[in-house]
Order: C-alpha cells, then structure tokens, then sequence
C-alpha cells in the first residue's frame, strides 16, 4: 500500500514538476506547482511527517499559490515576455548540470550511504517525532531564539514591503494625480481597476496617508 | 512539565541594544517626517551601535569566555564579541556615510531600522552554533540587504542589482540548507559540537557528510563571494545605493568568513583534509581573478568589487591555515578590511552625489584637488587595500601570509604576493586619477554640492583613525585577536 501510494505521488510530483518548466502558460504552471506542492505532501506523510505535510498543504499550496496566481493575474499579458526560448548553449549547459547532480546523488548512494546513515539519525527512538506536539516543543524550548528571529524576519518583510511597494517621496506628488494613475496602471497591466483600487486603499491603510501612491510604479 | 530553556539575556545585550533601536526607529517613522526624521533616526542609529559595541565590549571584560547560550544555539565567546564590535563599527560608519542620500530624506527612520535589524542578524550569525541558528540568522541579514540594495526606487541598476542578489542569494542560500540537512543525515544534530563530536567518531568519510561538508561550504562561498561562486558581486555592488554597497561589502564579508571559520573549526575539524584543498583552490581563483579582472575595469564600484573577490581570496587564505594564527590574522584582517572598505566607498558616495552619475576613473580625474581631505581619505584607503607598508593592510596581510607557511601552505602566501602586486596596477590607477593634474585632464564639474558633506567626511576620518591605528600601533590588537582566536585551531 505506501509502496503504491509513493509510487503514485512520485510520479504525480515528477509529471507536474516538469510542467512547471515546459508550459508557456504561466497560469498551467501555477496549477502544476500545486499539484507539485500536494504530491510532496503524501510523500511526508508517508515519512510520518504530518505537521510538515499539513504545513506543506496549508502554507505552500494554500497561502504561497493563492498570491501566485494573484500576481499572475495582475501582471496579466505581460507574463509572454518571459516565455521566449534562450540559447541552445543554455540547454545544454542545463543538461550537463542536470546530469552532474545525478552523478553526486548516485555516488553519494552508491555505498548505500543515506540509506545506512538514515538508520542511525536521532529520529530513530523517539516516539512522536515530526508530530505537531513535538514541532510545538521544539519551537519553544530548543529552537525559541530561532523562532523569534523568524519573527523578525517577517517584521523585516513588512517593513520593507511598505518601504519598496509604498511608492516614494509622498510630498512630491499631488492629490490630482490619484485618479490618473489609477486609469494608467490598469490600462497598462490589464488588471481590473477595483484590484488596483483595493491595493492602493491597502496601502494607504497600512503606512502615513501617501496620495498618489500608483505614480511612480 | 516542559523544561524551559535557558536565556542568558545578558549574553545577548548588544544584539538586543540594536533591537530595541530598530524597534523605536519604526515609532519614530510614523511620528516624524522629513529631515527631523533623518537626523532623529541617525541619532538613534549612531546610539544603538555605539551601545551595541559596548555592550559587546563589556562582555569580553566580564570574562566573555565560553557561554553556551538559548539551548547550546549559540556560543557568546571572544571571538563573536570581536566581530559583534566589528558589525557595529561598519554600521557606524554606513549610517554617516547615508545621511546626505536623498533617500534619507523621505524613508531614513525604515532604512536605519532595516540597518539596525540587519547588524543583529550579524550579530547572531557570529555567535551561531548550530545550523538552525546560523540560517535563521543567515536570512535576517540576506533578506534585510535584498530590500536595502532596491532602497534607490528610482534607479533601474538598484532594482536590477536587488533582484540578481536575491536570485542568486536565495540560491547559495538553498545549497548551504540542503548541506546541513545532509550532516544532519550523517550525524543526527545540527549542533557544531555535536557535529564534530559524530564526525570525529568515524562518520567523517562518510559519503553523507562528504556531500554535505562540499554544499555547506559552496552555500557559505557564495556569501564570502570566492570565486567561482563569485558572479552576483560586480553586478549588485555596482547597483545598489553605495552606502549599502560599503556595509555589504565590510559587514556581511566579515560575519560569513566568521560562520565560515566557526563552522570548519567546530563542526568540521575532522574533514579538514578534504576542505583545506578546496578552499586553498577557491583561495587561488580569487586571488587571481578577482585582481586581474579589477585592472580591466573603469568603474570604480565595480573596480573595487573585484577587489573584494580578490580580498576574499587573502582571508581564505587565514582560513585554509586551520591554526591559532590563521584565526587571530583573519580577525585582524576584517576589522582593518571594514574601514578601509568603507572608507574607500565613503569617498566613491560623496563624489556620487556631486556629479549624479556613477563614479569612473574620468570623473575621478583631478577631484583631489577640489575635494583633498576625502580623496586623501580614499587614498589611504586604497594603499591600505593594496597593502602599503604603514598601512593595517600591510600588516594584516604580513600576518596572513605567516600564517599559511606556518601551515605548510607556502604556495598561497606566494600566489597572494603575485595577486598583490597585480592589484597595485589598479588601486594607484585610482590615486594617480584622484590627483591628476595633467593639461586637458580637466575635472569633471560638480553638478551640486555633495550633501551630508561633514558626515561622509567623519565616515573616512574614523576609518583612517581605525587604518593607521591598527597600522602603526598593532600590538593590543594582535593580542586581542589571539585572544579571540584561542579555541580555532585544528588539533595537531
């Protein structure tokens, strides 16, 4: 039965890893990265994992993707400059590097070396392991310094998310600009003008008032 | 009943000084607008890291020894206090060197926080002793300086270099993890001691941690930028704002060859017969290529990225030796490399601001005479780069090179003489232009006057005090140095 089911999420997980790469429609290739993200997760499963497939379903296909598709959407037409082919040197480079990483991955097995040491890792005697209780303790005792810094890391996101998204140099603008470069950014990106109003609302709402936020981007 | 762990708040005053200041500089974003809050929030800025460095320094009189602090993740000893001091000095010295940006006058309370939140990152990536602890506090600073490089929203070559840093960051980043996931594999902790410990009891030749020693040290290469891991340097040095340009290049290159000495000598002493020859070749390319590549270039910031390519190779150098005196040199050699790093960028922003464009040998031409003090400030800095005899360059690589015959590794001592001497080619391409006062070499004219003048001029001060100091009277930090540097060394 696991052997069934790892057969079938590696193939599931292969198949869409690869449609990631090769679909010019970026929107298919979001689509397969979920289908990527939730094949990954039966495999944690099947390595006892649960927080992290749960976390993995949750954070990944769920939150991560929803923005993906959301800026997709939003970028819109311009997603085809991206798609035109590179040169054939950086094929085969590719496949050289490609060809490289296996040749590690088989040595580094050839001696049975993750096999073996996967025998011996401290995960081996503790009951619960990888459950969202020891996740939890391990979150605040061992790793608490950690943790907080994550925090911190995400206080650093915002902060300058606001600094590189709010636009710049709020007095410089006028408040006649608003309207009109509303009109222009979503012209321009083909996304609808009440999600550009939304964000610029969202904006505004999260820093000092800044009018004309849309101009400079 | 869960055992907490145990915190020693105290071990971690210098990192939650700058905390605290990153904390109430994002009040004062809010409160304050405009130039009130430049100067509050340089003020602010200049305070936390001053408090930090003495924080740090209190520490290392209080014994500073070795405290195993937050569940053995990290390790407060002398060696990170040093660099603690070293992080909070280049952060002193960037802060002078951004307060006449335009930038500063419209988003300085958020770029002097990101600062602050940065150097912690630092601060703990210094003292880190475990994996987990060393990628948390990896990111902090990685991700703080992708934002701060795009901090110039109306240049396309910030932009540009924010995003080719955060590709190709997010990539060394990437192997670095799957590395510690791997001696995780091989040896059930990501605790340096433990680590060792495992490897020393004959899980060294493990395939296993073979595969792992090799990512980790390609994922920390990337951060030191040794070639050939090296191709994100010109592009984002040259990119981003220049103040950032001087705290990244100091800064981050100090706290990743700190990681990266910790990380060889607690983790990985008993592989040291497979990375020494890794590194000593990693050493040699960068040598070579980063000082032949800089004399093709006429742009200043790209020039001296390549410089610090070619810098990294001088303190891979210290690092290969494994010995007591390697560390203590490689100490040594940040702490002058930080000032004349800064003071070299100090003097590239201030003339940045007076044309408006970017900094090239031709704009260069002739400035010494408009502007003496600064270009004397980058001069200096330039000799100590290249290792003028009076200069803590010189000396820094003196001990460098002593260090690696002492070692056995006489060969990098002779590869670095070469690179040196190739690097003189360029550095006085530079100071030659800076007083140039041939017929026709006319000085490119300033388009306005360089704001913030007084403090970008304080900036160089302060790096040619910290230049010449450790220069001509080297004696109390050598001994610091060795003092920091006891515990790494292989045992042999």
């Amino acid at each position: 039965m696991t052997t069934v089911v790892f057969y079938l999420a590696a193939v599931v997980a292969l198949a869409t890893a690869l449609a990631v790469v090769v679909q010019a429609n970026p929107f298919v290739s979001a689509l397969a990265l979920i289908g990527n993200l939730v094949a990954l997760a039966a495999m944690y499963l099947l390595l006892e994992a649960d927080f992290v497939a749960a976390a993995q379903i949750i954070v990944y296909a769920g939150a991560v993707m929803v923005m993906f598709l959301f800026v997709i959407a939003y970028i819109g037409p311009r997603s085809q400059v991206g798609t035109r082919r590179g040169r054939p040197w950086q094929l085969w480079a590719a496949v050289v590097a490609v060809g490289a990483i296996l040749a590690e991955i088989a040595l580094a097995d050839g001696g049975a070396g993750f096999g073996e040491a996967a025998d011996v890792t401290a995960a081996e005697g503790e009951p619960g392991f990888g459950s969202p209780q020891a996740v939890g303790e391990a979150f605040l005792t061992e790793y608490v310094l950690s943790f907080e810094v994550v925090s911190l890391l995400l206080l650093v996101a915002a902060v300058a998310g606001v600094v590189l998204g709010g636009g710049q140099r709020p007095q410089r603008t006028r408040r006649s600009d608003d309207a009109e470069a509303t009109n222009a950014v979503s012209s321009r990106r083909g996304a609808s003008a009440a999600m550009v109003e939304a964000e610029i609302a969202a904006t505004r709402a999260g820093g000092a008032p800044r009018p004309g936020v849309g101009v400079d981007r | 009943m869960i055992e907490t762990p145990n915190l020693q708040w105290s071990a971690l005053a210098p990192d939650l000084v700058l905390l605290g200041g990153a904390g109430l500089l994002l009040l004062v974003a809010v409160l304050l607008g405009g130039r009130t809050q430049r100067d509050v929030a340089v003020f602010i800025g200049l305070g936390c890291f001053i408090g930090s460095a003495a924080t740090a320094i209190a520490i290392w009189d209080f014994g500073g020894g070795d405290w195993l602090v937050a569940s053995e993740q990290l390790r407060v000893d002398r060696f990170g206090n040093g660099m603690r001091v070293i992080v909070a000095g280049a952060g002193v010295l960037t802060l002078l060197v951004a307060y006449g940006w335009d930038r500063m006058e419209t988003r300085a309370a958020e770029f002097v926080a990101l600062l602050l939140l940065a150097a912690v990152g630092m601060d703990l990536l210094a003292v880190a002793n475990s994996f987990v602890s060393l990628f948390v506090a990896l990111e902090l600073f990685s991700i703080t300086l992708y934002a701060m490089c795009a901090f110039d929203l109306t240049s396309r070559f910030s932009l540009e270099s924010s995003l080719k840093y955060l590709v190709l960051g997010s990539v060394g980043s990437a192997v670095l993890l799957y590395g510690a996931a791997f001696l995780y594999g091989a040896t059930g902790s990501f605790r340096f001691d433990e680590i060792a410990a495992a490897l020393g009891d004959g899980a060294a030749d493990d395939r296993l941690a073979l595969a792992g020693t090799a990512m980790v040290l390609a994922g920390l290469a990337f951060k030191i930028s040794a070639v050939p891991f090296h191709q994100w340097t010109p592009d984002v040095y040259d990119g981003a704002p220049t103040p950032v340009t001087g705290f990244m290049a100091a800064a981050t290159k100090a706290v990743a060859f700190a990681v990266l000495l910790r990380v060889l000598l607690q983790a990985l002493p008993a592989q040291a017969d497979q990375w020494q020859p890794a590194l000593a070749t990693l050493a040699i390319l960068s040598l070579i290529f980063g000082n032949v590549v800089a004399l093709a270039q006429t742009n200043v910031k790209r020039m001296l990225a390549y410089s610090s390519i070619g810098h990294a190779g001088y303190l891979l150098t210290a690092v290969v030796a494994g010995s007591e005196l390697g560390s203590s040199a490689l100490l040594f050699y940040l702490a002058v490399y930080t000032a004349m790093t800064i003071g070299s960028f100090a003097a590239v922003a201030a003339r940045e601001r007076e044309i408006g464009g970017p900094v090239t040998l031709d704009t260069l031409r002739g400035w010494g005479f408009e502007r003496p003090y600064l270009a004397g400030v980058m001069a200096l800095s330039l000799l100590s780069l290249a290792g003028f005899p009076l200069t803590g360059g010189f000396l820094a690589k003196l001990v460098v090179w002593q260090a690696a015959v002492d070692a056995d590794y006489t060969y990098l001592a002779v590869v670095g003489v070469v690179a040196t001497a190739i690097s003189l080619g360029y550095y006085l391409r530079i100071g030659f232009a800076l007083f140039d006062r041939r017929d026709g070499a006319e000085p490119t004219p300033s388009v306005r006057r360089a704001s913030g003048y007084p403090m970008v001029l304080a900036a160089g001060a302060l790096s040619v005090v910290v230049i010449l100091w450790l220069g001509l009277y080297p004696t109390d930090a050598i001994d610091w140095a060795r003092d920091a540097a006891r515990p790494f060394a292989l045992g042999r």
